[in-house]
Order: C-alpha cells, then sequence, then structure tokens
C-alpha cells in the first residue's frame, strides 16, 4: 500500500476512533487537557506504526491497546491530579461552561467523570471498556494483558463499585 | 440501584467526546505528519513531485547500460542462473548500475528487496532442474549477504527482526548451509576457489 492511501485509511481511522479514544484517556486521567495529548499521542504512535509498512488486523484493538500503554507511561512519567483532589480544591466546573470552546461539550458527560473518578484505577479501564466502548471480554483482556477470567472478575468487583458509588450519590441528594 | 441509573451512568459517559473543532485541529495536526522512517530525507517537494526527474532517472539508466553493457549481452544476462557464465553480468553489472541510480534510501531499500526475491526464484529455478550446484549455491548466498548487509545499513536505528526479507535470507541461507553441510567439503574448496578467480577474472575486465 503506498502512502497515501495509507495516509487515507488512517484519517478513515481517526474519525472513526478519535472520540473513542479520548473518552477512554479522559476517564482514566480525568484531565480533559491531558486526555486530548493522550489521544493525539495514541493517533501518533498508530500513524509511526502503519506508516512504517505494517499491517494491523483488529484496529479498534491496537488503538485501545496503545492508549492503555500510553496512559500506563503518563502515569509512571507524572502523576496525574485525580479529579478527586480538583473538586476538593474547589474546583468549578461552571468555569468551563463560560468558555465558547466547551459549549458542544455535553455536561452530561461531567458526573460521569466524577463517577469514575472514584472508582481504583483497576476498575476504571475494564468498566468504560465494557460498558461505555462495548468491547468483549476477550478484547479487553487483549488490550490490558490480562487472563480472560481476571477480566471478568475486575469488572464484577469494579460494578459492584460502581454501584455503591452511585448509590452514594443518589442518598447525597 | 436499578438498571436504569446504570444505563443513565452508561448514557452520560458515552456522552463524552472531543468538540467539533478540538476534533478537527487534532486531525489536521495529524493528516500533515510525515513518514516516520529513518530512510526520510528532506527534498524539495517539486523534486519529489516531478515526473521528468523519474523520466531522468529512467534515462541514465537506460543510457548506462545501453553505453557501458552493451543491451544484447546486458537483455541475456537478465535471465541467467547463478553457475551460468553470464550471471556474473546479471549481478556485478546490470544490478548495480540499478543500484547506482536508485537515489532515495526508501528506493535503494526497495530495489535490495527485490534483489532478495530475485535470489529466491534463482533457488527454486535451480532447484526445479535439480541444478542447484555447490558453485551456484555459493554465489547466491554470497549475493544474499551482500543484499543482508546493505538492508541492514539502510535500516540503521530501526528493528529489523521482524523485516519479513530478512527473515526470507535467513530461511535461504539456513536452507542452503544444510546442503552444503551434506557435501564433500574438499570439493566444494576447490569449487569455491574456481569461483573466486573468475570473479577476480571478470574484476579485472571492469
Amino acid at each position: 500500500m503506498n502512502i497515501d492511501k495509507i495516509r487515507i485509511e488512517f484519517q478513515k481511522t481517526y474519525d472513526e476512533y478519535a472520540d473513542a479514544i479520548f473518552r477512554y484517556c479522559y476517564f482514566q486521567v480525568s484531565d480533559r487537557e491531558k486526555a486530548k495529548d493522550l489521544a493525539q499521542d495514541t493517533f501518533l504512535k498508530f500513524w509511526e506504526y502503519v506508516a512504517s509498512g505494517k499491517q494491523v488486523e483488529y484496529v479498534k484493538s491496537f488503538l485501545y491497546r496503545i492508549a492503555s500503554n500510553t496512559v500506563i507511561d503518563e502515569r509512571r512519567k507524572k502523576k496525574t491530579i485525580s479529579l478527586e483532589k480538583i473538586t476538593e480544591n474547589g474546583h468549578d466546573w461552571a468555569d468551563e461552561k463560560d468558555e465558547e470552546k466547551q459549549k458542544e461539550i455535553i455536561y452530561e458527560g461531567r458526573r460521569a467523570i466524577e463517577t469514575v473518578a472514584k472508582l481504583p484505577e483497576k476498575y476504571r479501564d475494564v468498566l468504560m471498556l465494557r460498558y461505555v466502548d462495548d468491547l468483549s471480554i476477550k478484547e479487553i483482556a487483549k488490550i490490558i494483558d490480562e487472563k480472560e477470567n481476571n477480566v471478568s472478575v475486575r469488572i464484577n468487583r469494579g460494578l459492584e463499585k460502581l454501584k455503591n458509588i452511585l448509590n452514594e450519590g443518589k442518598n447525597n441528594e | 440501584m436499578n438498571n436504569k441509573e446504570l444505563q443513565n451512568f452508561i448514557d452520560q459517559a458515552k456522552s463524552i467526546k472531543m468538540t467539533a473543532e478540538e476534533k478537527s485541529l487534532l486531525r489536521s495536526k495529524l493528516s500533515s505528519l510525515p513518514i516516520p522512517s529513518p530512510l526520510q530525507i528532506a527534498r524539495s517537494p517539486y523534486l519529489a513531485k516531478s515526473h521528468f526527474w523519474t523520466l531522468g532517472k529512467a534515462l541514465v539508466a537506460a543510457c548506462l547500460i545501453v553505453v557501458l553493457g552493451g543491451g544484447s549481452l546486458s537483455y541475456a544476462a537478465e535471465s541467467s542462473l547463478p553457475g551460468q557464465l553470464l550471471y556474473p553480468v546479471k549481478t556485478k553489472f546490470n544490478e548495480e548500475i540499478a543500484t547506482v541510480v536508485k537515489f532515495k534510501p526508501e528506493d535503494k531499500l526497495a530495489w535490495q528487496e527485490k534483489m532478495v526475491e530475485r535470489r529466491l526464484k534463482e533457488i527454486e529455478a535451480l532447484t526445479e532442474r535439480n541444478k542447484l550446484n555447490d558453485r551456484a549455491k555459493i554465489q547466491i548466498e554470497k549475493n544474499l549477504e551482500k543484499h543482508l548487509n546493505k538492508i541492514r545499513k539502510l535500516k540503521k536505528g530501526s528493528n529489523i527482526d521482524d523485516n519479513p526479507t530478512i527473515m526470507k535470507i535467513e530461511k535461504a541461507k539456513t536452507g542452503l548451509k544444510k546442503k552444503e553441510n551434506r557435501e564433500d567439503k574438499p570439493k566444494q574448496k576447490k569449487l569455491k576457489e574456481r569461483d573466486d578467480q573468475e570473479r577476480d577474472d571478470i574484476d579485472d575486465l571492469d
């Protein structure tokens, strides 16, 4: 495949998965700007791979795998400020509403981010990949490099924790 | 908590995405990414796209083959196989000229890979005709080694362990080695000396 065709395929892949990869990163780091950078890094690494002439059989899983590794690298480099800390320190979500560019952000998503940030890191990705990105357990196992059984256990435990968090939120309202 | 609440949460989570502006900005950044190869070198965009440049290279190659090599001899050598009289003309003349007129590193690499394919086809052809003798094996092995070194040099800085061409070369070399081990060693040495002598003679002619 020549480079022009690769570039066209790459752009199609970007159009199809940009939001999903961004969302995945956002749930992992709870920081919108950081999530954009991580999504960019993910596609940059993907480009480097495909432009060197290598074939990718399962693009979706491959992209999530890159994103997962990119997030892990980022965490190792610098501990990301968690959303809990931001809210504890009095971050005002309403500030973002004032920004013109934020108009298109769907604000219902804010609560989801807050909720996910309360989950331990090890449950975040499996739950999001399973229920938000609709990936199979087999695909998730491949992405996070774990056995399928472990993924299932993690999803069940994570789901229990998520339910508790949602219940707590409901009781506080 | 009921399923409705969980579903609400999932719907909220799914609604998270980049703004159209953010997505478009990132798209334009990614659309202009360069080819991430260590082989890439900066060159004029006009030269890279120019048909005259490509045509010029083809003309130079054609002229060199015709003027220096003699068209008919060069043409005849193209179908020769290792162990045959014209084979050195094919590898040491025709292919060398074609190598000289490859200017871009990626073209050079592609040509080396193509030459590897030619060597593999030669092995196939000789095996089919039951003519894969020691002399032919030595010639092929030497050439494969030469291509391997050039590919390694061109791909310097990048991981080539999983390069399909490298793997093919290694496989072919192993195959030839196995066959060689079964042969009589003194006989092989004698043939090698004869082959080296023949190469030296051809070098002297050049």
